[in-house]
């Protein structure tokens, strides 16, 4: 029998009949909401050991002696910086996608997380592909159309590709370098010649070979051309080359014309002569109007383009002493960065903002890096030996320079501004000087 | 199911303190003081001399100084301060009653009996709380006082009775040293959790390898499930360094990283730095 519920009452077990549900939902949320809200832990992993990147390099073709020549080419360039670990591995042509996989995650398991492969394709063309072994995906892959015989190329290339996509920053594999090796012609009469080597020293060639001095390369920054100076009768000309071995004669004014430097769209050049007068003044040339930039009593020298408006150059006519300087070109304003001591060869590097020179300290000449943002000058180098020539590498973490042992012996030498190691690329038998780092061109800058 | 989340930014290197409520550091130091004083602190055994002998206390006193000499240590130097003025306590004798004469004649030496301690309950027992509290500390010894003078008034002596030394510790006690950038929490599972966070903290440092030449501002942050076997499932890359090696770097850290059984079943997120 059901009996009648007051009005109130009904609405007062309703309400509590409600708050109860509420409270069991509530409930219910908290539990299913605990657990699948993430426990976020943030912490901060100091003190990590770095270490080298291990990466190995597959090569999909054992039997085909061109991949093996890149493999281990790529590897010598990325162990070069000692920022990686790379070993090399051949496996069959006609391995098949799974057993790749598989053998790419074993690599995951054996602590490799890179894997870079490489294959030949049909129609002349050369394909590598760079692998997350972890996740087992793609991170890039690209294919070359394959226009010269020279392996190596094709391998500092895909290192520049390969660099890139880990790093962020433009690799400098494909660069190249120049300077100067001192020898005897056949009168013994010293002579020096140019020669042009890969980034690391390694297959060199002989790029002006005349019998007669010639020193000071410098490279064009858009293309792959010299300008040097060599020894005439009467002067020291301006000279440039190509890689095909073309040769043009650039300024050939009483006296010396030498140290050529390019502004970074490559319409404008300085350089510096003395036309007879007894002081070097720098000269800037543009849209084929010659034009004189420095007006003193002193030498002038090394000129280097910072920006369209600003050359920085080494000059002795207000200390007696070489310093470094900034100009405006517009305004004609001179800036000194150095104080004092014997500061010469600067070197610029658009990338990081700096400017390596080379100073004379405690008798020796090291190698001092300026920072144009802080205005800081760092000393790099304390040991013994003049060092002179400094010159950056393309992507601003090397600097190459002349390394004098003794009396007869000039090796050049790189610093790694990471990992502040150096390494010697010539011989010790061969007297080096005056180094020059180019910029990575477009095209392989190879000798024919 | 317990949760565990720590979301504010925690220095895992610092060491870690549970501090219970209440109980700041001194004091906790002075505690630890007087609890090991008062587990020092032991009966000694009283040998009967002859300098409580009955010349100089009435008979029936000498019960009471009996029972005191058992109780604690402290009788001992009582008997040697009494012995030495025995003429004062003579002139000042109370009046005997039968039982006070009757004693004398018992002339008991000073040895410690049960039966003693029974036949006057009272006084021993109130002799033995005041002892227990002066021995720990010699701040105390105007209690030792009172019980002195409570003796004295007892057994009709106005010497006064020659504190009660303290009891050498024979143990050392150091006080806590908290350093200064210290963790310390009351809560604790805050702490537990403080303590896993310091243990994976520890077991990624070990396992991650950063890439040479990075810039030591890179990040990047990861999130991931733990299942209930302990490998990692669905990782994420929630916030990229920019580097892809380094974001490789990290992901191959956890991976070959064995997580901890706290982490089973749980999603996490971890921020990578340098």
């Amino acid at each position: 029998m059901n009996y009648p519920v007051h009005p109130e009452l009904a609405k007062e077990t309703n309400t509590i009949k409600q708050e109860f549900y509420m409270k069991i939902l509530y409930i219910l949320l908290l539990c299913f909401i605990m657990p699948i809200n993430a426990d976020n832990i943030e912490l901060s992993v100091s003190g990590a050991q770095q270490a080298r990147m291990p990466i190995a390099i597959l090569v999909l073709d054992e039997t085909n002696s061109e991949l093996s020549t890149i493999a281990n080419v790529i590897k010598k360039d990325l162990e070069f910086t000692d920022q990686f670990q790379s070993n090399i591995k051949k496996y069959n042509p006609h391995i098949s996608k799974k057993e790749l996989s598989k053998k790419i995650q074993q690599l995951a398991h054996a602590g490799t997380p890179l894997a870079l492969c490489i294959n030949t394709g049909p129609f002349h063309t050369i394909e590598w592909r760079l692998y997350d072994t972890i996740q087992c995906t793609m991170l890039q892959g690209k294919k070359y159309k394959k226009n010269n015989t020279i392996e190596r190329a094709w391998a500092h290339a895909i290192a520049d590709e390969v660099w890139k996509t880990l790093t962020g920053n433009e690799g400098f594999f494909s660069s190249r370098l120049a300077y100067c090796k001192d020898s005897k012609d056949e009168n013994g009469k010293n002579i020096r010649k140019i020669y042009i080597s890969d980034f690391d020293g390694s297959n060199e060639e002989l790029l002006v070979d005349i019998p007669t001095i010639t020193i000071a390369p410098r490279w064009h920054i858009k293309k792959p051309r010299l300008f040097y100076s060599e020894y005439a009768n009467t002067n020291v000309q301006l000279v440039s080359i190509s890689m095909k071995k073309e040769k043009k004669t650039i300024s050939t004014f009483d006296g010396v014309n030498m140290l050529a430097s390019f502004s970074q769209d490559g319409k404008t050049l300085v350089y510096c002569s003395s036309r007879g007068n007894g002081s070097c003044q720098l000269y800037r040339y543009k849209q084929g109007e010659l034009k004189r930039f420095t007006n003193n009593t002193g030498n002038n020298v090394s000129p280097v383009f910072l920006d369209d408006s600003r050359i920085c150059f080494c000059s002795d006519f207000q200390t007696g002493s070489p310093q470094i300087y900034i100009g405006n070109i517009e305004t004609g304003h001179l800036q000194r960065i150095t104080k004092g001591g014997y500061c010469a060869s600067p070197s610029y590097c658009p990338k990081t903002n700096k400017i390596a020179y080379h100073k004379m300290i405690q008798g020796i000449m090291q190698v001092m890096v300026y920072d144009c943002a802080t205005k800081e000058h760092i000393q790099l180098t304390n040991n013994s030996g003049n060092k002179h020539e400094v010159s950056w590498s393309p992507d601003g973490t090397q600097l190459l320079y002349s390394h004098e042992q003794a009396k007869n012996k000039s090796r050049l030498m790189t610093f790694n501004l990471i990992t502040k190691k150096t390494k010697y690329l010539t011989r010790v038998q061969d007297y080096c000087s005056y180094p020059h780092w180019s910029p990575c061109y477009q095209m392989f800058p190879v000798v024919t | 199911m317990h949760t565990f989340s720590i979301t504010k930014k925690v220095d895992y290197s610092a060491p870690i303190f549970f501090m219970p409520l209440g109980v700041p550091t001194a004091a906790k130091v002075v505690m630890n003081q007087s609890s090991f004083a008062q587990k020092q602190i032991t009966p000694t055994k009283i040998t009967p001399t002859s300098t409580l002998a009955p010349k100089t206390t009435p008979a029936i006193k000498q019960p009471t100084t009996t029972t005191i000499a058992t109780n604690t240590k402290k009788i001992e130097e009582k008997k040697t301060v009494v012995s030495k003025t025995p003429t004062i306590i003579e002139k000042k004798n109370v009046p005997v009653t039968k039982q006070e004469t009757k004693q004398p004649e018992k002339k008991e030496p000073l040895k410690t009996s049960s039966a003693d301690i029974k036949e006057k309950p009272k006084i021993t027992q109130e002799i033995q709380k005041e002892p227990v509290q002066s021995t720990v500390h010699n701040k105390e010894h105007s209690s030792c006082d009172k019980v002195s003078e409570q003796l004295a008034k007892s057994l009709d002596i106005q010497q006064p009775v020659a504190p009660i030394q303290a009891v050498k510790e024979t143990r050392k006690t150091h006080p806590i040293h908290v350093p200064e950038n210290a963790h310390i929490s009351n809560n604790y599972r805050e702490v537990e959790a403080l303590r896993c966070g310091t243990q994976l903290q520890k077991e990624l440092v070990h396992k991650w390898q950063p890439p040479i030449g990075v810039s030591p501002e890179c990040t990047c942050e990861i999130s991931f499930c733990v299942n209930t076997k302990g490998t990692i499932e669905n990782l994420k890359m929630v916030k990229s360094s920019g580097v892809v090696m380094f974001d490789i770097s990290a992901r191959q850290a956890l991976f070959s990283m064995k997580m901890p059984q706290w982490t089973h079943g749980k999603y996490l997120t971890i921020n990578f730095k340098q």
